[in-house]
Parts: structure tokens; sequence; C-alpha cells
């Protein structure tokens, strides 16, 4: 990787823990603190903006003087990622799962739908073995009454697989490419970086919320998982004009995967992944 | 002695719980051991297949603690070189003639990638492909730590759920979360 794409994918790497962490205290109903630069704002959606515009003034000023590129700093800057990352993955993935945002049915078909576009290209088994869950899930989406304990954890456990399937295909392959060899722009490798902490937080989690699953096998043990779902998935849903817009984005993803027979780039999969994870309504004053 | 064959049941019980702690991180360990040897074998049989060259190799050492044995062969170019043979995938029988100085036929790998030095014996090349690329011994593992989570999956729960609850179900209840 060059400085620029490496920056590029940190930037993207950072600026999702913010997003996790700004969609995690959302959740929470104690007031946050207001921006200093903009009230209108909470100090950790300002954070975000500025990382943002931040580091993409250091991109652009890097891959416009294209100053040597010294292989002590492209490579510490990546074994600083590395371990950044692991340590990150380990703490929130399997010992304090505070940072993964809550989801509902619909989110959760809304993963399914871009996963299912991902894999299209994998062959007819892969399709016809998603093909049950993703009736499943659309019918819990489209259901009015919330389901039990056990078939939100059923149903959890295969959003967490569909993100692992992701995360498997696209092994970070960008992580050990040049910019030349790849062929991918600054903004593939940002999206990159953000889809891979993502994708790789859950699936680290996805070990964890295995064994919580098994909970669900004897009686004694069930109070447990039923407890549990309510912290990770939630009861309210996306307003129905909005998942159906949302729904119609992800329907045409699907029919060009279809008619034109080829797969969406992975970076198009997993924007679609991360929009319908972070997507929140705007709240009622 | 009665207090102590009554007390038995509780050590046991207080001791199977300090493992159900620890099997979590077992199982997290269990599953990453798993995709590391399965992604080895699986880049192994990917290189064969498409580097794979056949050479007459002599057997240097055997190793019975990790269960490989060491050898040395030339290959097409004439250069002498070293390689690995994973005694695992081959039957008892065959793995009593691999005896140092012994001449076996190997497929090695004739690139300079990932896993090139190890070799398979050419006789069992399908075998080695239709080998488990994971050992008994992880999913021993995985299946010990998650047969205890199954039991006392309470630290499964820990950071989730308030951990004075996890372990009294009369608490659960008393907050409303009734099974």
């Amino acid at each position: 990787m060059t400085l620029a794409s490496t920056l590029a994918f940190t930037a993207g790497l950072v600026v999702e823990i913010l997003l996790l962490w700004e969609t995690s205290e959302s959740q929470n109903v104690r007031p946050r603190p207001a921006g200093i630069f903009a009230p209108g704002l909470s100090r950790l959606q300002e954070a975000l903006a500025l990382t943002l515009a931040i580091s993409w003034g250091i991109i652009g000023m890097v891959q416009a003087l294209a100053l040597p590129e010294p292989v002590w700093l492209v490579g510490g800057l990546q074994n600083g990622i590395m371990f950044v990352s692991f340590s990150f993955l380990f703490v929130f993935g399997m010992v304090h799962p505070k940072l993964l945002p809550r989801v509902d049915e619909q989110r959760i078909f809304l993963v399914n739908l871009a996963v299912l576009a991902g894999i299209w290209q994998w062959g007819w088994g892969w399709q016809a073995a998603f093909a049950l869950p993703t009736a499943l899930s659309l019918v819990a989406a489209w259901r009015s009454r919330p389901l039990s304990a056990f078939w939100k954890s059923v149903l959890y456990l295969w959003y967490l697989l569909c993100l692992f399937l992701m995360a498997y295909q696209s092994a970070l392959n960008m992580f050990f490419f040049t910019g030349e060899e790849s062929g991918l722009t600054l903004w593939d490798y940002f999206v990159g970086g953000a889809a891979g902490i993502f994708l790789l937080l859950h699936s680290i989690f996805l070990v964890r919320f295995f064994l919580m699953f098994s909970a669900n096998i004897l009686p004694p043990n069930r109070a447990l998982i039923q407890a549990a779902m309510p912290h990770l998935m939630r009861e309210s849903q996306i307003p129905p004009w909005q998942f159906a817009l949302i729904l119609s984005v992800f329907g045409g993803l699907i029919g060009y995967t279809i008619l034109l027979g080829k797969a969406p780039p992975p970076q198009w999969i997993n924007l679609l992944i991360l929009l319908a994870a972070h997507w929140r309504p705007a709240q009622k004053q | 002695m009665r207090k102590l064959l009554r007390t038995l049941p509780l050590i046991a019980h207080i001791l199977l719980l300090f493992a159900a702690a620890l099997a979590p991180l077992m199982f997290l360990v269990g599953v990453i051991a798993a995709i590391d040897r399965w992604g080895i074998h699986q880049r192994m049989l990917t290189n064969l297949a498409q580097y794979g060259k056949p050479a007459q190799a002599q057997i240097s050492y055997v190793d019975e603690e990790y269960n490989r044995a060491g050898l040395h062969f030339w290959d097409e170019a004439g250069e002498e070189r070293y390689g690995t043979l994973d005694l695992r995938f081959y039957p008892p029988a065959v793995q009593a003639q691999i005896l140092p100085d012994a001449q076996v036929e190997i497929l090695y790998i004739a690139a300079n990638v990932s896993e090139s030095e190890k070799t398979v014996l050419r006789e069992y090349y399908s075998q080695v492909q239709n080998a488990p690329g994971v050992d008994v011994d992880v999913w021993g593992l995985l299946a010990v730590s998650w047969l205890l989570v199954m039991f006392h999956p309470q630290f499964v729960f820990a950071g989730i759920l308030p951990f004075d609850s996890l372990f009294d179900p009369a608490a659960l209840e008393k907050k409303g979360l009734r099974p």
C-alpha cells in the first residue's frame, strides 16, 4: 500500500470506530454533551465530522505532494493499524461488546439482501442456501408482532454469519497490495477500512454469540438469552416509507446483479451494509 | 468424613465454574487455530495444484512429537531443496515406512510461494486432498469448551447482563426478565 492509501484505510477505520461509538451513545437515554463548534450536533458527531475533514485534507495533501514514502513509515503505520485494530477487536468484540449497533428485523433483512448480492457469484449452491433464511428474515421484517427471544437469537446469529461471510470474501486483500497493483481508489481504501473493522468486529462477536446461542439448549439457561436479546436487538423498526426507500435501493442492486450477470463491487456491498447498520430515523424533538 | 463427602460436589461445581470462565477464551483460541490450520491446508493444496512437480526424495529425519518428517530432494532445475512431510495424512502402515534414509516419491511446490516447503507423498495425493485441514485435537478443544459453556453459560453473558443477575435466576425474575 502507498502512504496515501494507508492513510485512507486508517481514516476509514477511525471514522467507523467513531461512528460505532456515536451509534452506541445515541441508544442511551442520557443527554449527550453538545458540540463545541456546532451546538446542534453532539460532541461525538462533531468529532466525527472533524476527523473526516482533517483526514481527507491530509490524504489529499499526501497524494498531491507525492513525497518519497520510506518503507519504515508505511510499514510502521501498517503495524500500528494491526496492533490497534486487534486490540480493539478483542476488547469490543469478545470482552465488552458495547459498540455493536443494535439492529432490528428490517436491518437484518437488508444486510441479508446485500450479502446475497455479494455472494451471488459463488454459485447456485450458495444461492439455494440463502433462499430459506432470506425468506424467513423477510417474514420477520414484515411481522407486526415481535418475535420470541429464541427466534430473535436465531435471526441475530444469521445476521452475524452474513457479516462473517462478507469479511471472508474480502479477506482484506487490499491491505497487502500496492495502489498500482490493486486498481483501487483512495475512496475504496477508505470504505475498506471502515467496512473491514465493522465486519471483523461482528465476526469476532460471532464466536461469542454462538456460545450465547448455546444457552437455548438447556431450559434453565434460556432466561439468560432472553435477557440478553434486548441489548442486541431493538424493538422499534425503521419507518415503513424509509424501509421501502432503502429496500428499493437494495432491490435495484440485486436486480443489477441478476440481469447483468456480474457481481457488484465489494465496496458497494460494504457501503450498503454500513448504511443498513447505521441508518437512524431522524429523532422527533 | 460425611462432611467431606458433602463438600465434594460443591468443590467440583466450583472447579467447573472456574473452567467455564476460561471456556469462552479457549473456544476463541480453538476457532482461530482451526481457521489458521484450515487456511494453511487450503493454501498448500492450491499451490500443489498450480505448481506441483514430482521428485524423488530422501527422508532426513522423523519428528515423532510433531508427527512430521524432513526430507531433501533435487528439483527440476537440479538444485537441492529441503522440505517437510506431514505424516498425519497417511495410514499407520505408511507412516511406519517413513524412516531416515528411506526413498519416497513426492510432489513438491515448484515456486517461491507460501507453504512451498511442504511436500506430499505422490501416491497418496488424492488422500491428502480429501483430508480435513483441521486436526482432531482442535475439534476436541472446541467440543470441550463448548460443552462447558453449554452447561455454564453465565460468563459468556458477562458484559451484556449485570453480573449479579448471571448466577441467580430469581434475580432475573425480580427484574421482570422472566422466561
